[in-house]
Protein backbone atom coordinates (compact mmCIF):
# COMPACT_ATOMS: atom_id res chain seq x y z
CA UNK A 1 0.00 0.00 0.00
CA UNK A 2 2.03 2.34 -1.20
CA UNK A 3 -0.26 5.19 -1.03
CA UNK A 4 -0.37 4.67 2.89
CA UNK A 5 3.24 5.24 3.29
CA UNK A 6 3.36 8.56 1.59
CA UNK A 7 0.61 10.43 3.27
CA UNK A 8 1.61 13.12 5.33
CA UNK A 9 0.07 13.10 9.15
CA UNK A 10 -1.86 15.61 7.96
CA UNK A 11 -3.34 13.81 4.67
CA UNK A 12 -3.39 10.81 7.05
CA UNK A 13 -5.96 12.96 9.92
CA UNK A 14 -8.12 13.68 6.83
CA UNK A 15 -8.59 10.15 5.53
CA UNK A 16 -9.40 9.12 9.54
CA UNK A 17 -11.61 11.82 9.71
CA UNK A 18 -13.67 10.96 6.04
CA UNK A 19 -13.32 7.16 7.34
CA UNK A 20 -15.19 8.05 10.46
CA UNK A 21 -17.62 10.26 8.96
CA UNK A 22 -19.85 7.29 7.65
CA UNK A 23 -22.06 5.56 10.55
CA UNK A 24 -21.67 2.29 9.22
CA UNK A 25 -17.51 1.96 9.39
CA UNK A 26 -18.04 3.43 12.70
CA UNK A 27 -20.25 0.72 13.23
CA UNK A 28 -17.69 -1.59 11.65
CA UNK A 29 -14.85 -0.08 13.80
CA UNK A 30 -17.27 -0.73 16.88
CA UNK A 31 -17.54 -4.39 16.17
CA UNK A 32 -13.56 -4.99 15.68
CA UNK A 33 -12.95 -2.82 18.56
CA UNK A 34 -14.18 -6.06 20.55
CA UNK A 35 -11.88 -8.64 18.21
CA UNK A 36 -10.69 -9.17 15.13
CA UNK A 37 -13.76 -10.54 12.24
CA UNK A 38 -13.59 -11.46 8.62
CA UNK A 39 -15.76 -10.06 6.52
CA UNK A 40 -18.37 -12.63 6.39
CA UNK A 41 -18.59 -12.20 10.11
CA UNK A 42 -18.90 -8.44 9.54
CA UNK A 43 -21.64 -8.13 7.06
CA UNK A 44 -23.70 -10.25 9.21
CA UNK A 45 -25.35 -7.85 11.80
CA UNK A 46 -25.59 -5.82 9.08
CA UNK A 47 -27.92 -5.14 5.87
CA UNK A 48 -25.77 -4.69 3.42
CA UNK A 49 -23.89 -7.16 0.76
CA UNK A 50 -20.36 -8.54 1.65
CA UNK A 51 -18.93 -6.47 -1.45
CA UNK A 52 -20.55 -2.78 0.30
CA UNK A 53 -19.07 -4.32 3.58
CA UNK A 54 -15.62 -4.63 1.64
CA UNK A 55 -16.05 -1.25 -0.11
CA UNK A 56 -16.33 0.34 3.42
CA UNK A 57 -13.30 -1.90 4.88
CA UNK A 58 -10.96 -0.91 2.12
CA UNK A 59 -11.66 3.11 3.13
CA UNK A 60 -10.89 2.11 6.53
CA UNK A 61 -7.27 0.23 6.02
CA UNK A 62 -6.46 3.34 3.50
CA UNK A 63 -6.98 5.34 6.82
CA UNK A 64 -4.92 3.10 8.34
CA UNK A 65 -7.70 2.95 11.21
CA UNK A 66 -8.04 -1.34 10.25
CA UNK A 67 -5.54 -3.82 9.13
CA UNK A 68 -5.51 -7.77 7.61
CA UNK A 69 -4.44 -10.44 9.27
CA UNK A 70 -2.03 -13.28 7.97
CA UNK A 71 -4.53 -15.96 7.89
CA UNK A 72 -4.81 -15.67 3.60
CA UNK A 73 -8.18 -17.91 4.05
CA UNK A 74 -10.03 -16.04 6.03
CA UNK A 75 -8.40 -12.57 6.09
CA UNK A 76 -9.47 -11.08 9.06
CA UNK A 77 -9.59 -7.47 9.76
CA UNK A 78 -8.31 -6.16 13.17
CA UNK A 79 -8.38 -2.45 14.57
CA UNK A 80 -5.55 -0.53 14.30
CA UNK A 81 -6.10 1.71 17.67
CA UNK A 82 -2.82 3.97 16.86
CA UNK A 83 -4.96 5.91 13.84
CA UNK A 84 -7.64 6.25 16.12
CA UNK A 85 -5.96 8.06 18.94
CA UNK A 86 -4.01 10.22 16.55
CA UNK A 87 -7.71 11.74 15.19
CA UNK A 88 -8.71 12.40 18.16
CA UNK A 89 -5.56 14.05 19.80
CA UNK A 90 -4.97 17.33 19.01
CA UNK A 91 -9.23 17.73 19.93
CA UNK A 92 -8.88 16.19 22.90
CA UNK A 93 -5.63 18.36 23.66
CA UNK A 94 -7.06 21.58 22.24
CA UNK A 95 -9.92 20.68 24.21
CA UNK A 96 -8.07 20.75 27.50
CA UNK A 97 -6.69 23.95 26.50
CA UNK A 98 -9.55 25.79 26.59
CA UNK A 99 -11.14 24.07 29.20
CA UNK A 100 -8.41 25.61 31.33
CA UNK A 101 -8.49 28.71 30.48
CA UNK A 102 -12.80 28.76 31.27
CA UNK A 103 -12.07 27.24 34.28
CA UNK A 104 -10.04 30.14 34.83
CA UNK A 105 -13.21 32.68 33.49
CA UNK A 106 -15.83 30.64 35.78
CA UNK A 107 -13.96 31.37 39.17
CA UNK A 108 -13.84 35.42 37.51
CA UNK A 109 -17.74 35.43 36.56
CA UNK A 110 -17.95 34.46 40.63
CA UNK A 111 -16.33 37.21 41.58
CA UNK A 112 -17.99 39.35 39.10
CA UNK A 113 -21.08 38.09 39.68
CA UNK A 114 -20.43 39.02 44.06
CA UNK A 115 -19.07 42.90 43.10
CA UNK A 116 -22.85 43.51 40.92
CA UNK A 117 -24.70 42.22 43.66
CA UNK A 118 -23.09 44.53 46.35
CA UNK B 1 -19.35 23.08 38.16
CA UNK B 2 -20.31 23.58 34.41
CA UNK B 3 -19.87 20.96 32.05
CA UNK B 4 -16.25 20.52 30.14
CA UNK B 5 -16.08 22.77 26.58
CA UNK B 6 -16.77 20.53 23.79
CA UNK B 7 -14.34 21.55 20.28
CA UNK B 8 -15.75 19.62 17.40
CA UNK B 9 -14.94 20.09 13.56
CA UNK B 10 -18.40 19.83 12.03
CA UNK B 11 -17.34 20.68 8.75
CA UNK B 12 -13.62 20.84 6.68
CA UNK B 13 -12.85 24.48 7.49
CA UNK B 14 -14.24 25.21 11.66
CA UNK B 15 -13.54 24.73 14.83
CA UNK B 16 -15.76 25.08 16.90
CA UNK B 17 -15.86 25.20 21.19
CA UNK B 18 -19.42 25.61 22.70
CA UNK B 19 -19.28 26.20 26.82
CA UNK B 20 -22.01 27.11 29.18
CA UNK B 21 -20.82 29.87 31.94
CA UNK B 22 -22.92 29.92 35.00
CA UNK B 23 -23.16 33.91 34.80
CA UNK B 24 -25.35 36.51 32.53
CA UNK B 25 -23.67 36.87 29.46
CA UNK B 26 -23.49 40.94 29.94
CA UNK B 27 -20.64 39.22 32.32
CA UNK B 28 -18.87 37.21 30.07
CA UNK B 29 -18.99 39.67 27.13
CA UNK B 30 -17.15 41.78 29.47
CA UNK B 31 -14.61 39.22 30.02
CA UNK B 32 -13.82 38.98 26.28
CA UNK B 33 -13.79 42.60 25.64
CA UNK B 34 -12.12 44.36 28.72
CA UNK B 35 -8.16 43.84 28.52
CA UNK B 36 -7.97 43.83 32.33
CA UNK B 37 -10.32 41.15 32.81
CA UNK B 38 -9.25 39.17 29.50
CA UNK B 39 -5.39 39.13 30.93
CA UNK B 40 -6.91 37.69 34.49
CA UNK B 41 -8.78 33.88 32.67
CA UNK B 42 -6.66 34.49 28.80
CA UNK B 43 -3.21 33.10 29.54
CA UNK B 44 -2.11 31.12 27.19
CA UNK B 45 -0.02 27.67 27.20
CA UNK B 46 1.51 26.81 30.69
CA UNK B 47 3.96 29.19 31.43
CA UNK B 48 3.15 32.15 29.29
CA UNK B 49 1.25 35.37 30.17
CA UNK B 50 -0.77 37.68 28.11
CA UNK B 51 0.98 40.65 29.12
CA UNK B 52 -0.39 43.17 26.28
CA UNK B 53 -4.13 43.22 25.59
CA UNK B 54 -5.89 45.74 23.82
CA UNK B 55 -9.40 45.65 22.22
CA UNK B 56 -11.55 48.23 20.30
CA UNK B 57 -14.44 45.92 19.91
CA UNK B 58 -16.58 48.05 17.63
CA UNK B 59 -16.74 47.03 13.80
CA UNK B 60 -13.37 48.12 11.87
CA UNK B 61 -11.93 48.15 15.74
CA UNK B 62 -9.09 46.19 16.12
CA UNK B 63 -7.75 43.69 19.07
CA UNK B 64 -4.03 43.22 19.85
CA UNK B 65 -2.89 40.24 22.78
CA UNK B 66 0.80 39.56 23.07
CA UNK B 67 1.63 36.59 25.20
CA UNK B 68 5.29 36.64 26.70
CA UNK B 69 7.72 34.00 28.14
CA UNK B 70 10.61 34.88 30.12
CA UNK B 71 13.51 34.39 27.18
CA UNK B 72 11.33 33.81 24.54
CA UNK B 73 10.04 35.50 21.35
CA UNK B 74 6.51 37.43 22.28
CA UNK B 75 3.82 35.77 20.43
CA UNK B 76 1.15 38.49 18.68
CA UNK B 77 -2.64 37.93 17.62
CA UNK B 78 -4.47 40.88 16.03
CA UNK B 79 -7.34 41.09 14.26
CA UNK B 80 -10.27 43.72 13.18
CA UNK B 81 -13.63 43.63 14.28
CA UNK B 82 -16.25 42.92 11.44
CA UNK B 83 -19.34 42.81 13.05
CA UNK B 84 -20.34 43.75 16.91
CA UNK B 85 -23.45 43.52 18.57
CA UNK B 86 -22.25 43.35 22.33
CA UNK B 87 -23.39 41.22 24.29
CA UNK B 88 -24.45 38.69 22.14
CA UNK B 89 -22.21 38.43 19.31
CA UNK B 90 -18.86 40.25 17.64
CA UNK B 91 -16.91 38.40 14.27
CA UNK B 92 -13.12 38.98 13.97
CA UNK B 93 -10.11 38.04 11.45
CA UNK B 94 -7.18 36.97 13.08
CA UNK B 95 -3.66 37.18 12.04
CA UNK B 96 -0.21 36.19 13.72
CA UNK B 97 2.66 37.81 14.13
CA UNK B 98 3.53 42.11 14.23
CA UNK B 99 1.43 44.26 12.04
CA UNK B 100 2.30 44.45 8.61
CA UNK B 101 3.40 40.63 8.66
CA UNK B 102 0.75 38.57 6.87
CA UNK B 103 -1.60 40.16 4.54
CA UNK B 104 -4.62 37.63 4.58
CA UNK B 105 -6.51 36.77 7.65
CA UNK B 106 -5.05 33.53 9.09
CA UNK B 107 -8.65 32.50 9.96
CA UNK B 108 -12.27 34.50 11.39
CA UNK B 109 -13.55 33.77 14.79
CA UNK B 110 -17.67 34.07 15.48
CA UNK B 111 -18.36 34.69 19.30
CA UNK B 112 -21.95 33.90 20.08
CA UNK B 113 -23.45 34.59 23.24
CA UNK B 114 -26.84 33.07 24.57
CA UNK B 115 -28.26 33.23 27.36
CA UNK B 116 -30.89 31.15 29.24
CA UNK B 117 -32.45 31.35 32.96
CA UNK B 118 -29.21 33.39 34.44
CA UNK B 119 -26.89 31.07 32.17
CA UNK B 120 -25.00 32.00 28.96
CA UNK B 121 -23.97 29.22 26.41
CA UNK B 122 -20.79 30.78 24.42
CA UNK B 123 -20.36 29.21 21.06
CA UNK B 124 -16.94 30.01 19.30
CA UNK B 125 -16.53 29.49 15.47
CA UNK B 126 -13.08 29.78 14.13
CA UNK B 127 -12.91 29.32 10.13
CA UNK B 128 -9.89 28.86 8.65
CA UNK B 129 -9.43 29.15 4.84
CA UNK B 130 -8.80 25.59 3.96
CA UNK B 131 -8.57 22.47 5.69
CA UNK B 132 -4.82 22.00 5.67
CA UNK B 133 -4.72 25.23 7.53
CA UNK B 134 -7.72 23.97 9.87
CA UNK B 135 -6.42 21.07 10.73
CA UNK B 136 -2.56 22.65 11.19
CA UNK B 137 -3.92 25.44 13.33
CA UNK B 138 -5.72 22.60 15.72
CA UNK B 139 -2.80 20.74 15.78
CA UNK B 140 -0.40 23.31 16.43
CA UNK B 141 -2.53 24.78 19.71
CA UNK B 142 -2.66 21.37 20.60
CA UNK B 143 0.90 20.72 20.84
CA UNK B 144 1.37 24.14 22.48
CA UNK B 145 1.30 27.44 21.21
CA UNK B 146 5.15 28.15 21.14
CA UNK B 147 5.37 25.57 19.00
CA UNK B 148 2.49 26.92 16.46
CA UNK B 149 4.32 30.33 16.88
CA UNK B 150 7.67 28.84 15.82
CA UNK B 151 6.08 27.39 12.94
CA UNK B 152 4.76 30.19 11.57
CA UNK B 153 7.96 31.75 12.42
CA UNK B 154 9.84 29.89 10.51
CA UNK B 155 7.51 30.49 7.36
CA UNK B 156 7.70 34.31 8.36
CA UNK B 157 11.70 34.21 7.69
CA UNK B 158 11.22 31.68 4.62
CA UNK B 159 9.00 34.36 2.96
CA UNK B 160 11.81 37.40 4.05
CA UNK B 161 14.00 35.47 3.13
CA UNK B 162 12.46 34.49 -0.60
CA UNK B 163 13.12 38.32 -2.18
CA UNK B 164 17.07 38.83 -1.54
CA UNK B 165 18.15 35.53 -2.57
CA UNK B 166 16.12 35.99 -5.97
CA UNK B 167 17.66 39.09 -6.48
CA UNK B 168 20.59 37.20 -5.36
CA UNK B 169 22.99 40.38 -4.04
Amino acid sequence: MPEVIDMTQAQRLDATFAALADPTRRAILARLATGEATVSELAEPFDISQPAISRHLKVLERAGLISTGHDAQRRPRRVEAKALEAATDWLQKLRDRWEESYQRLDGLLEEMKRTQKE
Amino acid sequence: MPAPASVTIPNDTDIVIVRTFDAPRELVWRAHTEPQLMKRWMQGPPGWTLSVCEIDARPGGKFRNVFTQAGQQPLEVRGTFLEVDAPARWVHTEEYGPEGSSETPAAVETLVLTEKAGKTTLTLTMRYPSKEARDAAGQGTADGMEECYRRIDVLLNERMREPTTTRGR
